[in-house]
């Protein structure tokens, strides 16, 4: 990929085709975190569009219906301070990355405090532009998860599938 | 343009509304939203010049709607602000769109910024 967060220090991936392995032609979802803030995610063949609900914040990616994307796992990273994972699929029109701090593993943790403090990083990349935002934590696991061939995610409402 | 630039807008308080820093150079557009944490960034090739565009204005039924574009070969990017038709009305954001082969990218910005941003774009 031409543009990763500076932050960010991927060091190995491994890939999958999430459209071989899944067979899902269309998932699309909505999300809203304890803060309220709510992010649809749309994946189709040809299409995928993410935007922010107040409708100030919008990815849309338009490519080819037989140029399906390939995953990319990329191994955990160091990002701000933290450990993070990451995902990116992409094919020859684009690239769209997704990292995310991990959550911790103690007794202690809060869900709604790791949502409303830790972030995760959302870029896109066209030929030679790059776009990158902040997007809430749990909506950048959400999207690694369906990156990674799950439609099993997690506090999201009006989920639409189809294959 | 060769440095950045950089926009802030602060509430009652003191505290930081928005701030914001931009950058048009012969190689590059940057443009970061330094609270948000969100960036757009072109790099240009040598050879591939952008021109600019102001397409007709566009009146809703609240509000005229007005922007600029610059283009090349390789992307679109666009700024349309609203300016309202009652003056008693405060519009302070605006859209900017960054349409690259078939991908649309957009943010929402300061309307002042939006400004700023589209007086740079005309005088380039």
């Amino acid at each position: 990929m031409k543009h990763i967060a500076p932050f960010l220090l991927v060091t190995k991936m491994s890939s999958m085709q999430v459209f071989d392995k899944q067979g899902t032609t269309e998932f699309g979802f909505t999300f809203t975190n304890f803060a309220g803030i709510g992010w649809k995610a749309l994946f189709m063949q040809g299409l995928v569009l993410i935007q922010d609900l107040s409708n100030s914040t919008m990815f849309k990616v338009q490519y080819p219906k037989d140029k399906h994307w390939t995953y990319t796992k990329a191994e955990l990273s160091f990002c701000e301070g933290s450990i993070c994972k990451g995902g990116i699929i992409s094919n020859e029109h684009f690239t769209l990355s997704v990292d995310v701090p991990e959550e911790p593993i103690n007794s202690e943790f809060d869900p709604e405090f790791y949502e409303t403090h830790d972030k995760g990083y959302l870029c896109l990349n066209i030929g030679t532009a790059s776009t990158s935002i902040d997007i809430p934590s749990r909506f950048a696991h959400n999207l690694i998860k369906f990156m990674e061939g799950s439609t099993d995610l997690d506090n999201v409402i009006d989920v639409h599938k189809s294959k | 343009m060769n440095k950045f630039e950089y926009f802030v807008e602060n509430n009652p308080d003191g505290t930081k509304k928005s701030h914001w820093g931009y950058m048009f150079s012969k190689d590059t557009i940057i443009i970061q939203d330094y609270i948000s944490h969100h960036e757009i960034s072109i790099n240009l090739s040598a050879n591939n010049s952008w021109t600019y565009t102001t397409p007709k204005t566009i009146e809703t039924k609240n509000s005229f709607c007005r922007g600029i574009e610059i283009s090349s070969q390789d992307y679109t990017m666009s700024i349309y602000v609203h300016d309202p038709k009652i003056l008693d009305d405060v519009i302070t954001t605006a859209n900017l769109d960054l349409v690259c082969n078939n991908a649309t990218t957009r943010l929402r910005i300061p309307y002042k910024l939006a400004i700023a941003l589209m007086k740079i774009m005309a005088s380039s």
